[in-house]
């Protein structure tokens, strides 16, 4: 080839791959496709919180949110998704003033109230006032979006946020099929919950191994598979607290400080098999009381809690129950125990369905 | 000569230019909205012995009577025994405010001998007997030994009202992408 050709050659290989590069940020709406480990959820400061609001759901999320939102420091932006401006409004009038930053994400379509459950956030946990590039990891789909127009509209939600907020969010979606909800994690370890092997297994992969691999890569931690948990989220049954410390709830424990009977042999074995699985990981296991529905889904649970770390001090906005004070109290002691200033939030109008207070909020960024 | 050597130049980048934004397009695209197909029906492997688990239909209407097929394959040397389990899970219809829906219940079990020749294949077809209740997910599960596997769920359409009509939609689209999925 002359010198002419080659020159040519050159050329046109760094002008088709600025090309590809532009198009790159062109399409996805942002700086530079990011991603990074899972984000914890007991390290570092809230920064920036997600939360899904819609007017036909209030009657279960008011009075979480007139609990949570006020209570949260005035550095912290709460994204509201919402369907349109006048839930947004709904909302805020709703909640009244708040110190914390209420902002809406607009995004034109049907979504449910539950946040935790839409994407993962891949980012790291940095201090000062630098603002980290976050990464949202959507499940391939969504359980019953056929079917219903809200869970079909919740599958958008990530790239919603990529697009709305712009730089420094971008938006990916995974080959494998989860919930948020799936998986709870410090700046080490991500537990998982079995739901995941049974959502995906001769689906999107052909083993388990399989499986952990594709997590270690896609989350860069190292990756906890539970083999043997009650058939629930995960972080309705366990909470990463710091300092390699687990959080494991345990029926047993709320027996005598309310009426709800024995639990059963099985239901018990599956806690403490949890917790069996941490200790063997490395962990420290501390346990809080619960109380399981008969129905495997219904939970007075104290994990499903919000941890923010800032200025030395740990905060946990801790999901609390009416009529259950001696519970609540029981539960606040164990946090307190772990060094955690309480924050309460009456979620007796979620738990009914099926979820508390962390499946309504996502951790967008900490810092 | 000096126009002609900037005109080669030129050409040669600009067609390498294009090469590379035509590869890299095509990548990108594969990159960004691609994903693996999912397993249509799942295989256990077992003692040697690979068995798919399917049913007679990707949906069902209410009132239908699934029906399991086990494909067995033994491509060992040796005759092949194997004790199986079968069950039928029924999810009830999800609130369209709950975060998830509620447990799988079990509503038919088949315990049954799966007997391969060395070299054999062949398919068991297994009638569940079980009318399937109309807006609700039917899965299949096999389990041999310790091991198990699970079908996906399966829509079984209700008789009227809106969930029966989204279920059909439903039906629906199942169809064609199974439809897509074997063309």
């Amino acid at each position: 080839m002359d010198r002419r050709k080659a020159l040519g050659v050159f050329l046109g290989v760094a002008v088709g791959a600025a090309g590809l590069s532009l198009r790159d940020r062109v399409q996805s709406g942002r700086v530079a496709r990011v991603a990074g480990p899972l984000l914890p959820d007991c390290e570092g400061a809230l920064r920036e919180l997600v939360i899904h609001y819609v007017p036909a759901a209030a009657p279960i999320v008011e009075r979480a949110y007139r609990d949570f939102l006020p209570q949260l420091p005035a550095d912290v932006t709460v994204h509201v998704v919402c369907p349109d401006q006048a839930a947004f409004d709904d909302l805020r009038s709703r909640v009244g003033p708040v110190p914390c930053t209420l902002s809406p994400v607009v995004v034109g379509h049907a979504i449910t109230c539950w946040s935790r459950d839409r994407w993962l956030a891949l980012g790291q946990v940095t201090g000062g006032t630098r603002v980290p590039p976050v990464t949202l990891l959507s499940p391939r789909a969504e359980d019953g979006a056929e079917l219903w127009p809200a869970r079909d509209g919740d599958a958008r939600v990530g790239q919603d946020l990529a697009r709305i907020l712009g730089s420094r969010v971008a938006a990916e979606r995974s080959a494998l099929h989860f919930d948020g909800g799936d998986f709870v994690a410090d700046a080490e370890t991500a537990f998982v919950a079995p739901a995941l092997l049974a959502r995906n297994l001769q689906r999107t992969v052909q083993t388990a191994e399989e499986l952990e691999a594709t997590l270690v890569r896609l989350l860069r931690r190292r990756i906890v598979l539970l083999r043997d948990a009650p058939d629930h989220h995960a972080g309705m049954f366990m909470m990463p607290v710091g300092d390699r410390t687990v959080l494991v709830a345990d029926p047993s424990l709320a027996r005598g400080l309310v009426d709800c009977g024995e639990p059963d042999g099985t239901t018990q074995r599956q806690f403490d098999s949890v917790a069996a699985a941490c200790s063997a990981a490395g962990y420290r296991v501390v346990r809080i009381p619960v109380v399981p529905g008969r129905d495997g889904r219904t939970y007075l649970t104290y994990v499903n809690a919000i941890l923010d770390e800032r200025d030395g001090r740990r905060v946990v906005y801790m999901p609390i129950y009416a009529h259950v004070p001696a519970l609540n109290e029981a539960a606040a002691a164990v946090w307190r125990g772990l060094g955690y200033e309480v924050r309460p939030v009456d979620c007796s109008a979620v738990y009914p369905h099926f979820g508390t207070l962390r499946c309504l909020v996502n951790v967008l960024r900490r810092g | 000569m000096r126009w002609h050597d900037a005109a080669v130049v030129a050409a040669t980048a600009a067609a390498t230019a294009l090469v590379v934004l035509a590869i890299g397009w095509t990548g990108l695209a594969v990159a960004t909205e691609g994903q693996p197909p999912e397993v249509k029906w799942p295989v256990l492997r077992e003692g040697g012995c690979e068995i798919t688990l399917q049913a007679d239909q990707a949906a069902y209407k209410a009132g239908d009577s699934p029906v399991v097929k086990l494909v067995a394959a033994n491509p060992g040397q040796s005759p092949v025994s194997l004790e199986a389990t079968l069950r039928m899970m029924v999810r009830p219809p999800v609130s369209e405010l709950s975060r998830i829906g509620p447990i799988a219940r079990r509503s038919w079990e088949h315990k049954c001998t799966i007997a391969l020749e060395a070299g054999e294949k062949k398919t068991l077809s297994i009638p569940t007997e079980v009318k399937a209740a109309g807006n609700t997910s039917v899965f299949f599960t096999l389990q041999i030994g310790k091991a198990s596997v699970s079908t996906r769920p399966l829509v079984v359409a209700g008789p009227a009202g809106r969930g029966g009509e989204l279920a059909n939609t439903l039906q629906t689209l199942i169809r064609q992408q199974d439809k897509k999925a074997t063309q």
